[in-house]
Formats: structure tokens, sequence, C-alpha cells
């Protein structure tokens, strides 16, 4: 199972809030308003490229739209090995968070 | 409406065309709001930054490449140029000795630097500008010890920033591969690499 990254993570959890419409604009916007950081697209789209090469996420591209000049939208979706590696990412944060009183933090 | 062409040769020249289209389509959609100085900048960190990733993703091949072949840059150099000034030195008059040793110098080391980039960009698939920005770093790290070795041995070397810039013709290494990636554009492998 690989392991991840901060920012895989904040990648891997904005796709699965996304649903069917997870694609580079979407998920940048999604990590901004979640999270408070803007993710430069260069960081963004490497980090898609290394998801996919770990075979966590998948893509697929969609019909292209006049608004973005005629190009298509690329959509991600996270793959079953995805979804278990962030989940077991979360419940190791959640385990080292465990009994600590951060200043406001939810166990705080 | 926008003129997008040299930002797709940018993008492209990176990555597969579906992919680059996606990515600018992306930017485009998001410089709507942002304005055009975001989307060219943008644009520039992105390439930049899937350079550096087709680079380190895979370390080992690309240096080892780069490592393979910087020898035979070096040392054809080296041989070509020493080959070549001394047929000047037999053939010519001795009053276009100079101007004409300075030339031959020049003309093999930039094509030589040329068709080793090429060389280098047809062995690595897909990332041919990567491998090309592995070869110059090896280079670079290479020339800059080994004229600076000599002078730390006799405790002469002093450090000045200046002697650390890589020489402007190992871009001409770049030049090999954007001409390999012409190349791969007319065939369409780009578009069937996807």
């Amino acid at each position: 199972m690989p392991s991840l990254g901060e920012f895989e993570q904040f990648v891997l959890l904005a796709i699965l809030r996304l649903g069917d419409h997870a694609y580079g604009v979407a998920i940048r916007e999604e990590i901004r308003e979640r999270t408070g950081r803007e993710p430069a697209p260069g960081a963004l789209y490497t980090t898609l490229d290394r998801l996919e090469d770990k075979g966590l996420i998948a893509s697929r591209l969609g019909d292209p739209t006049p608004q973005r000049g005629g190009r298509a939208k690329r959509f991600f979706k996270v793959s079953e090995v995805g979804v278990e590696a962030v989940t077991r990412a979360q419940r190791s944060y959640r385990r080292l968070l465990e009994g600590l009183r951060l200043p406001g933090g939810a166990n705080a | 409406m926008h003129n997008d062409r040299i930002a797709e040769i940018l993008v492209e020249a990176v990555t597969t065309r579906a992919r680059a289209a996606s990515i600018l389509g992306d930017l485009r959609e998001t410089a709507a709001s942002r304005g055009e100085i975001w989307f060219w900048a943008c644009i520039l960190r992105t390439a930049a930054a899937l350079v550096w990733r087709g680079m380190i993703a895979d370390w080992r091949s690309t240096f080892g490449l780069a490592l393979r072949w910087v020898w035979l840059l070096l040392g054809a150099e080296v041989a070509g140029v020493a080959a070549m000034l001394t047929a000047v030195d037999l053939w010519l008059p001795a009053h276009w000795l100079a101007s004409a040793t300075v030339g031959v110098t020049y003309a093999w080391m930039l094509g030589w630097q040329f068709q080793v980039g090429r060389w280098v960009a047809r062995r690595a698939p897909g990332r041919e500008l990567s491998a090309c920005l592995a070869l110059v770093i090896v280079q670079w790290v290479l020339e800059y010890v080994a004229t600076t070795a000599p002078l730390v041995a006799l405790g002469k070397f002093t450090f000045h920033w200046q002697g650390m810039l890589p020489e402007w013709e190992y871009l001409l290494s770049f030049g090999g591969a954007i001409v390999v990636l012409r190349g791969v554009r007319i065939s369409g492998r780009a578009v069937s690499a996807e």
C-alpha cells in the first residue's frame, strides 16, 4: 500500500468530495475552500500524475466546451486502492491525535 | 479570442497532447476571472513542474541515461576539436588560422551538443525535455568539478558564484529534444500515447 503525503491526501479527499465533477479547476477550488490553501496548478497536476501512476486515481476525458477554448475537461475518480490508502492515512492521523488536547482542536 | 498557440506548444512539450489540452482548458477557464498575467505565470510554472517531475519520477533511469551519454558528449567534443584543429593547422594559411580555429571549435561543440541532446531525447520517449535537463545537470556538475578540482588541489580555489553558472551552449541539448518532439508530434505518437 503506497504511503501518502499531506497534499496527496488533500487531493484524494477533494476528488472524493466532488464525485463525478472532479476536474482540475474544481479540485483546486475545493482544496482552497476547505483548507484555505491555494495549490499551485503545477503542484496539482504533478500530484494528479503521481497518484495516477500509483494507481490511486483514474482519469477520463469529458466533452470539449467552448468556455475552455474547445478543450476537454479531465475528470478524476479515486480507485479502490486510493480509498483504502486515504482511509488508512486518516486513521493514522486520528490515532496520533487521540488523547491530545490541541488549542482550538476538536478534542480541545 | 486569446491566442494560446504558444502556451499549447509549451505544455505539449512536457506532457501528452490530451493532458496538455485539459491543463490548458483548466487554466483558461480560471484565467477568465484571474487575468492573462496569472494565466502565463501558471503556464510557465506548470511546464517547469512537469519537466522536473519527468526527471525525478524515475531518476535512476533518467540520470543513468544522462551519465551514459555525457561521456560521449565530453569525450567526442574534446577529440573532435583536437582533430579538427590539427586539420585546420595543416591545411589553412597562417593568417586565417586564428579565426578558423575559433569558428571550427565552436561549430563542432555546438553541433555536437545539439546532436547528443537529440539522441538522448530519442531514448526517453514521453520525457524528452526532462532527459535533456538531466544531461545538462550532469554535464554542468562534471565540468564544474573538472575545472575547480585542480585549483582546489593547488590551494588556489576562490569561490565566485559566476563560476557556477552553466555554459549557454548546454541549452542546445534542448534544441535537439525539441526537434525530436516535433517529429513525435508529426508522427502522432503524442496522441496515441494517451
